[in-house]
C-alpha cells in the first residue's frame, strides 16, 4: 500500500512539474501564438543551471570531468534550506537571458522560423553538453545532487517535494495568471487574435512577443531546476525531445491552449495518460504507442479543438 | 424597351467577412449582351458583391441563376468553367509568370486547339500584348495589366464577366480605351458586370446601372436615367 | 550573372564566401564530401521547399515521410526478394538490383500517402483558415505519430538496404568517394532538374505557382486548386521518398529518427535558397553540405548539426529572403 502511494505521489511531483512547463509554453504559445518547439532548451538550461550551481565541487574519487559545482548547498550565509528559491530565480533567469537574443533574431521574420530555431537550439545544447565534459560530466551526468529542504529521513523524502512542487506551481501559476489578465496579458491576446489590428494601434509588438517569449522561457527554466532536484540525476539524454518538448505541446492541447488552468488540467491528464498505459496489456504498453498517441491528439485536437478541452475564460 | 433575357441573376445576397456584414439582401438582374455598372461610394460592398457571386466569399444568405440555373453551390473554378468571367479589382495576374503563361493559366482547362483559337482572338484584340507575350507580367504598366487581367479573363470565352474597376490608377486616355474595349464586349455577346469609380464614364458606355449605398442597392434602372437625374447627379456622381 | 550580383551585395556573405573557398582549397576532400552529401541535401529541400513554398507551411513531418520510405521499401524488398542478400548489387555500388525494383513503388506509395494525409488533414485545417504556425504545429504531431508508428512496427534499432561493401574510388588531393554517394548525387541532380523542368515548362508546373502567387485568382482563372494542391503533395511526397531512401542508401543505415534529425539542415537549405525556389534550394543543399562537411576538418564532428544551426542562424540575420532573395525584411 504504501509503495502505491509513494508512486503515486511520484506521479504527482512530475505532473506538477510538467504544469509549469505547461503553463510556461501557455503563455508563448496560448497567449501570443509564439511557435517554440525547442521547450526542451529551456528545460535543459533550466535544469543544468540548478543542477551545476548545486552540486558538490568534482572530487578525483569519482572520476568527474566537471569543472565546477556551486556547492550552494554548503553556503549557510542565507539560511540552511533557503538556496532552493534562488536556483529557481537564477535558472529562470539564464533561461530569460538564452531567450531574448534569441526571440529578437527570429521574431522580427516569420512565425515558423522560430520553430526551427527553438529546435536547432535544443539540439545544439544538447551537443554541447554531451562534448563538453568540463561543463556538466558530459554523458556521464550530474548526480549528487542535493535535496532542498531536507528535513526527514530518506524514505519519506518525496512528500516534502511534492509539497515544494506544489507551492511552487501555485506560485508560479499566480504570477502566470496575474499577467495574462494584465493589460500587458491582454495585447498579448491582441496579438495572436488579430496582430495587424495591434500594429497599427501603435503597439510594439516585437517588444511584446519578446516579452512573452522570454516570460515563457522563464518559467520553463523553474520547470527544469524543479525537475532537477526532484530526479537528482540528470543528463543530456533527459531531455530529448519526446519527453521535453512534445509531451508538453500535448498537454497544452489537451488541457486548453490560452488559459492557464487548462495547462495545469492538460499536464496532469496527459502524463496520468503516459504513466499508466504503462500498465497496459501486451503490446498496448508499448512505449512508441505512446509516440503515436501524442502525435494524434496534437493533430486531433489542431482539428477540432484548439482550443482544448478547458474553454478559456 | 425589349424583353432581354436574364443571364445573370442575384437573389437576396447578403455577405460579408467573419462576424462584419458588408452588404445585406441584394438583388439585381444582368440582361444578355448588356453592361450594367455598379457604382456608389467607397466600402458600400461593390466588390464584396462581386466576390460573393464569383465564390470567392461564400455568400451568408441568397442564390446566384446563369440563364436561369441555380448555380449557389457551385465553387470558384466551376462557375468559370461554365461561362462566369471576372476580373478582381487589385491582384488580378500572376506575377510570377510571364505574359503568355497569364494567358496560357486563363485556358487552363481548354485542349490545344480551342486554346490557339482563343489565345489568337484575345491577342487581336490587344495587339499591344503580342510582343510582350515572353516578358514577366511584373514589369507591365498599370494599362497593360489590366489589358492582361481582361485577356486573361476573356480566354475563357465566357457568357458573362465582371469587371471590378477596371480603369482603377489608369490615365484619362487609357480609360477610354479600356471602356471602348468594354463596348466591344458587348457587341460580342457578353453581359458585362461592371463595378467602377468612373462613375459617369461608365454610366455613358451601360445600359443599366445600380447604385449601392452602406452594402444596399438604393438604385436600379436604365443608365441614362441615372446619368440625366439631378439627384442621383449630386449625391453619387459628384454634380 | 544577375545571381552572382545579388549574391555579393552583402559584404559578410562574400567574407564567408571566401571563408568557404579558403577551407576547401586546404581539405579539398571535404568539399568534395561535402557537394555529395549536400545533393542529397539538396534533393530533400527540394520537395520540403515546394511544400513551404506553396502551401505555405513548414512541414515538420518531411523528415519523417522520408524515413519512412526507407522502411517501406526494405520491407518491400524483402517481402519480395527475401534472397536479395545473396543477389548481386550493380556494379561498383553496394545495392541489389532488387533495390532499383522497390524504390519506383516505394516513391510512388508514399506520394500518395502525402496526399492522403492532405486529405485526412491539412485540408481540413486549410478550410478552417488555420494559421501556418498551427498548421506547422500539426505537422509536427503528424512527424511525432509517424515516428511512433514506424518505432512500433520496426522497433527502435537500426537497419540497412541489404549490401555489399565496395571500395571508395582514390582520386588525387586526398579525395576518396564512395561509388553509392556518387550515384546517389547524380540521381539527386537529375531529379532536381526533371523538377526544375517540371515547375516551370509544364502547364502543371505553372499551374503551382499560379495557385501559390494567387490561390482566390488561380480558380477565378478556372484552375482547379485543391487537384493542384494534390499534385503537389504528390510530388513533394515523392520527393521525399526518394531523398530519404538514397540518403540511407549512401549512409548505409536506416534509423527511426534519420529524417527527422536532418530537418534543421533541411528548413536551412530551404531557407538559405529562398522559400519556394527549387533552384534556391538545390544550391541551399549544396551549401550546408559543403559548410557541414568542412567544419568537420576542424572541430568536433559531433558538432554538424550544431554548424547547421549557426548556418540557419546566420542565414536569417542577414537574408531571411534567402542568398537568392531580395535583402528586405519580410512581415
Amino acid at each position: 500500500m504504501e509503495s502505491i502511494l509513494y508512486f503515486l505521489i511520484g506521479f504527482f511531483i512530475m505532473s506538477g512539474i510538467y504544469s509549469v512547463f505547461s503553463v510556461g509554453l501557455n503563455i508563448q504559445w496560448g497567449h501570443t501564438g509564439l511557435f517554440n518547439i525547442g521547450i526542451a532548451s529551456f528545460f535543459l538550461l533550466g535544469s543544468y543551471t540548478a543542477a551545476i550551481i548545486s552540486s558538490p565541487s568534482p572530487s578525483l574519487e569519482k572520476y568527474e570531468e566537471y569543472l565546477w559545482g556551486g556547492n550552494l548547498s554548503q553556503l549557510t550565509l542565507i539560511g540552511i534550506d533557503f538556496w532552493f528559491p534562488l536556483i529557481l530565480i537564477i535558472s529562470a533567469l539564464i533561461c530569460v537571458i538564452v531567450a531574448i537574443p534569441l526571440a529578437l533574431i527570429t521574431i522580427r521574420l516569420k512565425e515558423d522560423y522560430l520553430a526551427l530555431v527553438t529546435l536547432g537550439l535544443a539540439e545544439t545544447l544538447r551537443i554541447i553538453f554531451v562534448n563538453e565534459s568540463w561543463l556538466a560530466n558530459g554523458t556521464r551526468g550530474l548526480y549528487s545532487i542535493p535535496r532542498p529542504f531536507d528535513l526527514i529521513d530518506r524514505g519519506n523524502y518525496d512528500y516534502i517535494y511534492f509539497v515544494l512542487v506544489m507551492i511552487t506551481l501555485g506560485i508560479v501559476y499566480l504570477i502566470a495568471e496575474r499577467a495574462t489578465n494584465s493589460p500587458w496579458g491582454r495585447v498579448l491576446r491582441g496579438i495572436k487574435d488579430n496582430e495587424n489590428t495591434m500594429i497599427s494601434s501603435g503597439k510594439n509588438v516585437l517588444r511584446f512577443k519578446v516579452e512573452a517569449f522570454a516570460f515563457g522561457a522563464g518559467i520553463m527554466g523553474i520547470g527544469g531546476a524543479l525537475f532537477t532536484h526532484g530526479k537528482r540525476f540528470i543528463d543530456p539524454i533527459t531531455f530529448e525531445p519526446m519527453l521535453a518538448t512534445f509531451i508538453i505541446w500535448s498537454m497544452l492541447m489537451v488541457g486548453g491552449s490560452g488559459n492557464n488552468r487548462g495547462a495545469v488540467f492538460g499536464a496532469f491528464l496527459m502524463w496520468g495518460i503516459w504513466t499508466f498505459t504503462q500498465f497496459l496489456p501486451g503490446f498496448l504498453s508499448d512505449a512508441n504507442l505512446r509516440f503515436v498517441f501524442v502525435g494524434l491528439i496534437i493533430i486531433l485536437f489542431q482539428l477540432y479543438k484548439p482550443n482544448g478541452v478547458i474553454p478559456a475564460k | 424597351m425589349t424583353k432581354h433575357t436574364t443571364a445573370l441573376k442575384a437573389k437576396n445576397i447578403s455577405a460579408g467577412y467573419g462576424e462584419q456584414i458588408i452588404i445585406r439582401n441584394i438583388s439585381l438582374d444582368l440582361y444578355e449582351s448588356t453592361i450594367t455598372t455598379i457604382i456608389g461610394p467607397n466600402g458600400c460592398g461593390k466588390s464584396t458583391f462581386l466576390k460573393s457571386i464569383s465564390g470567392i466569399i461564400n455568400p451568408i444568405e441568397g442564390d446566384i441563376e446563369i440563364y436561369g440555373n441555380n448555380v449557389s453551390d457551385l465553387n470558384t473554378f466551376e462557375l468559370s468553367q461554365i461561362g462566369l468571367g471576372y476580373v478582381p479589382q487589385a491582384e488580378n495576374i500572376f506575377p510570377s509568370l510571364s505574359v503568355e503563361d497569364n494567358l496560357k493559366m486563363g485556358g487552363y482547362i481548354l485542349k490545344i486547339d480551342q486554346y490557339k483559337k482563343n489565345l489568337d482572338y484575345v491577342l487581336e484584340m490587344f495587339p499591344d500584348l503580342k510582343d510582350k507575350l515572353p516578358d514577366s507580367s511584373s514589369n507591365l504598366s498599370g494599362g497593360q495589366r489590366q489589358m492582361l487581367a481582361l485577356s486573361r479573363a476573356l480566354m475563357l470565352d465566357p457568357k458573362i464577366i465582371m469587371l471590378d474597376e477596371p480603369t482603377a490608377g489608369l490615365s484619362p486616355i487609357i480609360v477610354d480605351e479600356v471602356l471602348e474595349n468594354i463596348t466591344f464586349l458587348k457587341k460580342s455577346n457578353l453581359s458585362v458586370l461592371l463595378v467602377e469609380q468612373n462613375a459617369k464614364k461608365a454610366l455613358s458606355i451601360s445600359d443599366y446601372g445600380a447604385v449601392f449605398s452602406f452594402g444596399k442597392k438604393v438604385i436600379e434602372d436604365d443608365a441614362s436615367k441615372i446619368l440625366s437625374d439631378k439627384e442621383i447627379s449630386k449625391l453619387y456622381l459628384g454634380g | 550573372m544577375k545571381y552572382i550580383d545579388l549574391i555579393f551585395e552583402n559584404k559578410t556573405i562574400v567574407v564567408l564566401f571566401w571563408i568557404i573557398l579558403i577551407l576547401s582549397l586546404l581539405k579539398p576532400w571535404l568539399f568534395v564530401n561535402g557537394v555529395l552529401i549536400g545533393s542529397l541535401y539538396a534533393l530533400g529541400s527540394i520537395g520540403l521547399s515546394l511544400i513551404y513554398g506553396n502551401l505555405k507551411f513548414a512541414n515538420m513531418a518531411h523528415g519523417d515521410f522520408m524515413t519512412l520510405s526507407a522502411y517501406v521499401a526494405l520491407a518491400l524488398l524483402l517481402f519480395f526478394f527475401p534472397n536479395s542478400e545473396q543477389s548481386a548489387s550493380v556494379g561498383p555500388f553496394t545495392f541489389k538490383y532488387e533495390l532499383l525494383i522497390v524504390i519506383p513503388f516505394t516513391v510512388v506509395l508514399i506520394g500518395l500517402l502525402a496526399v492522403l494525409f492532405d486529405k485526412l488533414i491539412f485540408k481540413k485545417l486549410r478550410d478552417l483558415g488555420a494559421a501556418p504556425a498551427a498548421i506547422a504545429l500539426t505537422s509536427l504531431g503528424l512527424a511525432i505519430g509517424l515516428r511512433g508508428m514506424i518505432q512500433f512496427i520496426w522497433g527502435t534499432d537500426s537497419t540497412s538496404f541489404p549490401r555489399e561493401s565496395k571500395l571508395f574510388w582514390d582520386l588525387p588531393f586526398k579525395i576518396k568517394i564512395p561509388p553509392d554517394m556518387f550515384f546517389c548525387s547524380i540521381v539527386a541532380f537529375v531529379i532536381a532538374v526533371v523538377f526544375y523542368f517540371v515547375l516551370f515548362k509544364t502547364k502543371l508546373g505553372k499551374a503551382i505557382r499560379a495557385t501559390s502567387d494567387n490561390p482566390d485568382l488561380a480558380r477565378i482563372t478556372g484552375i482547379n486548386t485543391e487537384k493542384i494542391i494534390l499534385y503537389i503533395w504528390f510530388i513533394g511526397g515523392m520527393l521525399a521518398a526518394t531523398s530519404g531512401i538514397l540518403i540511407s542508401v549512401q549512409q548505409a543505415i536506416i534509423t527511426p529518427v534519420m529524417g527527422w534529425k536532418i530537418l534543421i539542415p533541411l528548413f536551412a537549405a530551404v531557407i538559405v535558397g529562398g522559400i519556394g525556389n527549387p533552384i534556391g534550394a538545390l544550391m541551399g543543399g549544396l551549401l550546408i553540405g559543403i559548410t557541414g562537411e568542412l567544419a568537420t576538418g576542424w572541430i568536433n564532428p559531433s558538432y554538424k548539426p550544431a554548424v547547421y544551426f549557426l548556418v540557419l542562424l546566420i542565414v536569417l540575420l542577414l537574408r531571411p529572403n534567402g542568398i537568392l532573395g531580395r535583402k528586405e525584411r519580410q512581415f
